[in-house]
This record gives structure tokens, C-alpha cells and sequence, in this order.
């Protein structure tokens, strides 16, 4: 994350707070940003293994393996044994992780102990739908979010209110509920749009937008009570701010001082906020793909961690591991950009 | 300011009217193709037959897989890839032999031989999957003519043709060149079936997409243009994909059963076995009360079967006293055990037992709440005095893991479902099978199962009824409810039937008019 803005002015910083955002762009891509992003990548390397190693023995300590989860629960011990051995379950946890990194290092992250299926195959099968899930969600939830949050902090009063009591409801309403009644109202009553299922937009365009617009609903709605806040909250000190009320004082036009001055300030917490909502949204869509029958990523990895499916286990956390990693890159350079006085160290 | 907002406003008005023009364009597609849509509620653990357990997939399999033989819905067997088949040799049960059709293909264009067939039995037993335990030791399996297969066993099974029909995995056929690379069985079907899975249009343990298989024998039994399988975990997704339309089929359960008939939708209600309080420990070895006759009588006295079957199936089950099976179930002894507490605590007295004792109990949750059922019998066990330490496993895996870890003395849960009672004493109640692992045993019972495994089905028929009674009188089990197999069908759709077992064949559904 980005280190502390330093306050001082100085010559560089004065001069790089003149530039204009597509001469900021250009300066990122010296050195030094340069240099910075790629030691966040590299270090990317170790929480990988960290957290792959932490998740396969987490697994393997809980009750059962794939070899029971095959065979049923009325299989004898000898024919348990046998598939044991087949599988190499019968191997120590720490044998098995390492003949599993041994192959994951080399982009070969194995097959399903259940399915046969390549764990690649499997995670990419899944992967447009979840992307598409939080995607969509970070749009409306950016949308709606930063555009109640402006309204509420510029208008006050009485919208000030009717913002916040809506957060409110946000906070409190569980995605499942939510998704339920949208199911219950727009799908099965009005017929709207389908209650389950996802088309992939290569097949249909539209399609593919009918299938997300509910679910993206119940995922962001959440999310959408938390930015609101916090927009409000930043652009209240924004707007309440030295600079602004100097601007004010000089003519400048309420809608240069709200987009201009005050949300480019805001814009900071704003995008901060996101990287850790994204995060969230990662996690919320095991409940929302489960609601809606979609193919995610999420109902993947409950059903691998259920069945004890290691290789499809470590396979989406390799996946969301890294997806995480390029979440937290891409807020820290917008951060840089939005801030000409942060370096990122 | 007021062109942006126009442009926005006109945005928005696009898109609403590109969304709405797509429902009716949806609707109109729907009718205007025969796609079948079936919803379960648990995918196959494998595609491949060999290694996937009984479960609802068994609907998915038979679009893809011709079975050898063919079990209908009235309980008879007939012949699918086979047109003929029966025991022969001097050895009661212990030959099977059976004659295969001729015009029949693989999906990939590959004849069904005889040489294929065995390829594919051997395959099968040698994959060793969940029920290579069923089948029982297999001396061979010889190529006796063009297209005719003969199966060698080392100890009589007379249950060979339900083992070859669709109700099991053995006898789901796939093509030689795909057995020879296992692999590729675990993501694509290479069955003689009507229809052949569509990888491109599939994503595994969600939704599996088959289109009619060209080299079907039989085109005029292809009804659907596509026939689309839908894993839908939740009970309630699976209501409103039936109300919607998007699912035509469902398993459906008996909680949500009501609001499925309330909008609509045929609802169609079979026993598909009996959820039993089974006592591992009949030996008293690990639990000393239970080695008592009395002492297992009284626990089925103490139980309110009635009172249970109303509150967890809403009268779709029934109280029974008797484990379900396909040829040993004899009504008489349905309520042989009527609900009486003081009885039970005569008969606990009786034993030596008045103060009661403790069982531990293994208990599985599953898609019926057998977990919450459990505690319902540990309630009336309760007021008999006997306690039950309940572990609950919530994986298949787990309660296998358990159940053999000789700790327990009695599991609760569905068990094998509606089979044979050559089966269910096989495989579960013969010493040292996986629900008896302390070895009690019975003469009695024990007789009659091997002298009925050498006779034919209707000369064992009485034997098997006499081991059902007997494991009744008895009190090897607890039975308790039958659980019901329930179907949720859209009006849509015919030939989906009400049979015993829960069994259906959706290659043999068609649109209805």
C-alpha cells in the first residue's frame, strides 16, 4: 500500500501536483513506479506459497479425503484403502504439497481426484461467470455508490437522510434475502428476467445482461451502503476544506467545485474503499452463485473444499490469490495517480 | 448540462428496451424448439459410470448410456442393449448369460460387440469404484459368440440382471476406444444412448448439455432437440426455475413439495427407501444392552413413527417397521411396532435395563434432514431413558470414515436405498459387512440368504420375505419412515411416472400436448 503522503511541498512535488492526469500517466511509467510494481509482483510469489500451503493442510485436517468422498459412505475399508493409495492420499500432507508445487510452478495445477477434470479446465470453465458477477457489481456499485454519495454530501438535508436510512437497510440486508426477493419480484412474478442461471455473452449478448442484472443487484447492494458512506463522509471534508472554500470564494461554479475540486480529493479514500470492496465481492459471490445456480468459481471451491478435491482447492486459491494481487496493484498506481504526492515504496 | 442528460436518458431507455424486446424473443424461442430441461439437486460425482455413486445422476446416464438390460417401472426387467438374457450352467447363479442387439452403436460410431461389452465389464471392475462391492467377486467374463457375453461368479448372485439394468453402473456401456484412455470417460459419455453429451456447451457439477446421438438405433425414441441437465443445490432455486419455466424436471423434496403443486406443477411421490436408525452393534460388543433381543424391540416400541413421518415428510412418507426393499417387503409387518413407550420400558426392565443406557449414534445430513430426524428419535428414545450421543458427518466421505472407525453403535440414514434384499443383506447386514462391523450374526437369517441367492426370483421370493420378517421380529433395525422419492413435473412433459424406488427414465419422456 501506498506510504504517507508527504506534506512537505517540495519542487517535484509542486510541479507534479501542475500536471494534468494523461502527463501523470506518462510519468508512472518511469522508473521508479515501474521498479515499485514489480517488487509488489514479486512479492506476490511468497504469499502464494504461504497461502497455498496454509489452505492445503487447513483441508487435509478436516474429517474425510477424496478417496471416501468417491466411494460413498458404504464402502469397506479394504476397497478405501486400495483408492487411498491410488489417489497418493495415502502419502504425509507434506509429501503431497510438494509434488503438487513441484507442478503448479510449471503452470500445471493437476486434475480433479474427482472428476478427472483439469483443474485449469475447471477454474477457467467458471471463471467469465464470477468475473462478470463482480465486474458488473464494481460497476454499479462505483455508479451508485459515488453518485448517492455526491448527492447526500452536496444536497444534505432531507436527501442527506433518505441516503442514509437507505445504507442503512444495506448494511442490514444479507445478499441470500435479497437475492431472494428479486427472484421473487422480477423473475417468478414478473417475469423479467431468468431466476437462475447464466448465459455466456459470447452465446448472447443481452442474454448474458438478463442473467446478471439480478444478481449483480443482490451482490452490490451491500457494498453500494458502504461507498455511499464513505463518499459522503470524503466529500464533506472535501467540500468543507480550505482550498474549496477559497475557491468559492473566488466564483467558481458549484459544479466545478463538487467534480473539479472536491471529488478529486474524495477520490482518494474513494478508490482505497474499492480495492477492499473488490476484495469483499470476491467472497460474496459464493452466496449469490449459489442463490442463483450460477456457474462461479465460488460454488467450485465450496464443493472441492467439501469433497476434499486438494488439486481444485489449490487451484482457486491460486487463482483468487493473484486476482487479489492485481486488486491491490491497480489501487495502489491509481492511488499514485490521483495523488501526485504519494511514492509508492 | 441538458444534452448530457438527454444522452444518459436515451442511453438508458435503449437498454430497457433491448432487454425487453429480448422476453418476448426468449419466450418465443422456447416454444418453438422441444429442449428438455431436467433440475437436480446433486450433480454426478463422475461422469465416468465406473466411478460415480447411485444417486440422481442416474438420469443423466441413461441419456447418454443404454443399459444392458432395462429396469421399468412396474418392477419388471427387460432387455435394453441385450434382447436376451438369462442364468445358465449347472451352478445355480453363478453364469449369466446374455445376447446383444445388432444395430446398435456407440456415440463415436463404434459397434456394440460382445468384445466391446466385456472391455467395458472389465473396465468397470477394475476401476474399482463405489459398487464393485455390490457386484461380488467376478471369476471371468468370456466372449461366447459374436455378440453374445457370459459373466462367471465366484459365489452365486441372483440379482445380476438389476445389477446390468440403468438402475445401477455397471451395465452403462461405453465405447472400447474411450475405455482404453480412462481419462477422457471422467469428461466426455461415449454410451449407445439417445443422446451424446455436448462438452462445449457443459460445465461440470453445473449444467451438462446433450444433443441426440446419430448413431441411435432407435431415431423415432429421440423426443427432445436438446435435453439440458441443471444442478441447482438450492431447494428454493429449484422452485423458482419450475415456476419460471427454466427447468421442466425436477427432484424435488418434501418441503417444497406444497408450493410446487400450488403453482402448478404436477408433484409425483414414491418411496425410494427408509430411513432407518440402523444398530451397527447387534452383538452388544461395544454397546452390551443391544446383544438383547428385548432391548432392540424396546427401542422400536419407544419410537412415534407416525408422529415423525408427518412432521418430515408431510404425509409423503410412511411410519414403517420394516426396511424397504424391492422383493423381501411384506405389508403385514409394515406396523409391527406400534408406538408404546411403556412397553418399551417393560421390556428395558425386563432386560436389566430399567435405568436406560447410552448409544453412540453416527448421523448423516443430507438433502432429506436426516440429522434433524435423529434428533427426533433421540427425543422419544429419551422418554424411554436411553440416550443417544449423536455425531452428525456432513459428507459421504466423512460418515464412511466414521462408521468404520469402530467407535459407534448405531447410524442413522438412508442406507442403500429400494433394492433387493439380496442386496441389502449383502452389503449390509451379513457379518462383517459395512453396517454390521461387529459380525452378529443369525442362523436363521443366514440360511435362508444363501440357500434363496441359488434360486431363481420367484422360487427366492418367499425366502426373502422370510428374511425381511425376520429381521423384524428381531429388531436388527429401527426402521422408521419411508422417504420419499418426489419428482416435480411442468405439464409439459410426458412419461415421467410415480415407480417404487424413485426410478425414472427421462430418454422415455416426450413433450406433451
Amino acid at each position: 500500500m501506498a506510504s504517507q503522503p508527504e506534506l512537505e511541498e517540495s519542487g517535484e512535488a509542486g510541479s507534479r501536483a501542475g500536471l494534468t492526469l494523461a502527463e501523470r500517466a506518462v510519468a508512472v511509467t518511469r522508473l521508479p513506479l515501474l521498479r515499485a510494481v514489480v517488487r509488489r509482483l514479486l512479492f506476490a510469489v511468497p504469499l502464494l506459497f504461504v497461502v497455498s500451503a496454509l489452505s492445503f493442510v487447513l483441508v487435509s485436517l478436516t474429517p474425510g479425503d477424496a478417496a471416501r468422498e468417491i466411494l460413498g459412505p458404504t464402502a469397506s475399508p479394504a476397497e478405501y484403502a486400495e483408492l487411498r493409495q491410488a489417489l497418493g492420499l495415502d502419502q504425509p500432507v507434506y509429501e503431497q504439497y510438494w509434488l503438487w508445487l513441484q507442478h503448479a510452478v510449471t503452470g500445471d495445477l493437476g486434475t480433479s481426484l474427482l472428476t478427472g477434470e483439469r483443474v485449469t479446465s475447471a477454474i477457467d470453465a467458471r471463471l467469465p461467470t464470477t468475473l462478470s458477477l463482480i465486474v458488473g457489481s464494481l460497476l454499479v456499485v462505483t455508479l451508485v455508490g459515488v453518485g448517492l454519495g455526491i448527492l447526500s454530501a452536496v444536497r444534505g438535508g432531507v436527501a442527506g437522510r433518505l441516503v442514509d436510512t437507505v445504507c442503512l437497510v444495506g448494511f442490514a440486508l444479507p445478499a441470500f434475502w435479497v437475492g431472494a426477493v428479486l427472484i421473487s419480484l422480477f423473475a417468478v412474478k414478473a417475469g423479467w428476467f431468468p431466476a437462475i442461471g447464466y448465459v455466456p455473452l459470447a452465446q448472447s449478448p443481452t442474454g448474458w445482461l438478463r442473467s446478471l442484472v439480478l444478481p449483480v443487484a443482490a451482490l452490490s447492494l451491500h457494498s453500494i451502503a458502504v461507498l455511499v458512506k464513505q463518499t459522503r463522509e470524503a466529500m464533506l471534508d472535501a467540500l468543507g476544506s480550505e482550498h474549496v472554500r477559497i475557491a468559492r470564494a473566488n466564483g467558481i461554479s458549484a459544479r466545478s467545485l463538487v467534480f473539479n475540486h472536491a471529488l478529486k480529493n474524495a477520490s482518494i479514500r474513494v478508490v482505497t474503499i474499492l480495492g477492499l470492496l473488490t476484495v469483499g465481492l470476491l467472497g460474496g459471490t459464493v452466496i449469490v452463485e449459489s442463490v442463483f445456480a450460477l456457474p462461479g468459481v465460488g460454488g467450485l471451491a465450496v464443493d472441492a473444499s467439501i469433497r476434499h478435491d486438494l488439486p481444485v482447492v489449490e487451484g482457486i486459491v491460486v487463482y483468487f490469490t493473484a486476482i487479489v494481487v492485481v486488486v491491490n496493484l491497480v489501487i495502489d498506481v491509481a492511488y499514485t495517480l490521483l495523488n501526485p504526492r504519494v511514492r509508492l515504496t | 448540462m441538458r444534452r448530457s442528460r438527454i444522452r444518459w436518458l436515451f442511453a438508458g431507455a435503449l437498454l430497457l428496451a433491448l432487454l425487453g424486446a429480448t422476453v418476448g424473443s426468449a419466450s418465443a424461442r422456447r416454444e418453438a424448439k422441444p429442449v428438455l430441461t431436467i433440475g437436480l439437486s446433486i450433480g454426478p460425482v463422475n461422469l465416468d459410470p465406473a466411478k460415480d455413486v447411485i444417486g440422481q445422476a442416474i438420469l443423466m446416464h441413461e441419456l447418454a448410456f443404454a443399459s444392458i438390460t432395462h429396469l421399468n417401472p412396474d418392477g419388471t426387467i427387460t432387455g435394453d442393449l441385450a434382447t436376451r438374457f438369462r442364468y445358465v450352467g449347472k451352478q445355480a447363479n453363478k453364469q449369466f448369460e446374455f445376447t446383444l442387439r445388432k444395430n446398435a452403436r456407440f456415440s463415436n460410431g463404434e459397434r456394440v460387440t460382445a468384445e466391446a461389452v466385456k472391455t467395458w465389464l472389465q473396465y468397470w471392475l477394475s476401476a474399482r469404484g463405489p459398487f464393485t462391492s455390490f457386484v461380488g467377486p467376478v471369476s471371468s467374463v468370456d466372449v461366447t459368440g459374436p455378440l453374445t457375453v457370459r459373466i462367471t461368479f465366484a459365489s452365486p448372485n441372483p440379482v445380476v440382471p438389476l445389477l446390468l439394468s440403468q438402475a445401477f453402473t455397471w451395465g452403462l456401456v461405453e465405447a472400447p476406444n474411450a475405455v482404453a484412455t480412462p481419462p477422457v470417460l471422467g469428461t466426455h459419455t461415449f454410451g449407445a444412448g439417445p443422446y451424446t453429451l455436448l462438452l462445449s456447451d457443459t460445465v461440470i457439477n453445473d449444467h451438462y448439455t446433450y444433443l441426440p446421438n446419430k448413431f441411435y438405433w432407435d431415431k423415432s425414441a429421440i423426443k427432445w432437440s436438446k435435453v439440458v441437465v441443471r444442478v441447482i443445490r438450492d431447494p428454493s432455486s429449484m422452485l423458482n426455475a419450475l415456476r419460471t419455466g427454466q427447468v421442466d424436471v425436477a427432484i424435488g423434496n418434501a418441503t417444497t413439495a406444497s408450493a410446487a403443486a400450488s403453482a402448478g406443477v404436477r408433484v409425483l411421490n414414491t418411496a425410494n427407501g427408509a430411513a432407518t436408525l440402523f444398530l451397527l452393534d447387534r452383538a452388544g460388543t461395544l454397546t452390551k444392552p443391544l446383544g438383547d433381543v428385548r432391548v432392540r424391540r424396546a427401542l422400536n416400541y419407544a419410537i412415534d413413527r407416525a408422529t415423525i413421518a408427518r412432521a418430515f415428510t408431510g404425509g409423503r412418507g410412511a411410519p414403517t417397521s420394516q426396511v424397504l426393499t424391492t422383493d423381501g417387503w411384506d405389508p403385514r409387518f409394515q406396523n409391527y411396532y406400534s408406538y408404546d413407550p411403556a412397553k418399551a420400558k417393560a421390556l428395558l426392565a425386563d432386560a436389566g435395563y430399567r435405568g436406560g443406557f447410552t448409544l453412540k449414534t453416527l448421523s448423516l445430513a443430507g438433502p432429506f434432514p436426516f440429522d434433524q430426524l435423529t434428533q427426533a428419535i433421540a427425543s422419544d428414545l429419551a422418554k424411554v431413558d436411553v440416550k443417544l450421543d449423536i455425531t452428525t458427518a456432513t459428507t459421504g466421505g466423512q460418515f464412511n470414515q466414521s462408521l468404520t472407525a469402530g467407535k459407534f453403535s448405531a447410524a442413522q440414514f438412508l442406507g442403500i436405498g429400494y433394492v433387493p434384499m439380496w442386496l441389502f443383506y449383502t452389503v449390509n447386514v451379513k457379518p462383517r459387512a459395512i453396517l454390521n462391523p461387529y459380525g452378529a450374526s443369525d442362523a436363521r437369517l443366514n440360511a435362508d440368504w444363501l440357500k434363496a441367492q441359488r434360486l431363481s426370483a420367484s422360487a427366492g421370493a418367499p425366502y426373502w420375505k422370510r428374511l425381511s420378517q425376520r429381521m423384524v421380529t428381531e429388531a436388527w433395525n429401527v426402521p422408521i419412515v419411508t422417504t420419499p422419492g418426489i419428482f416435480f413435473v411442468a405439464k409439459r412433459v410426458g412419461g415421467v411416472v410415480a415407480a417404487q424406488g424413485g426410478l425414472n427414465d427421462p430418454a422415455r419422456w416426450f413433450p406433451a400436448k
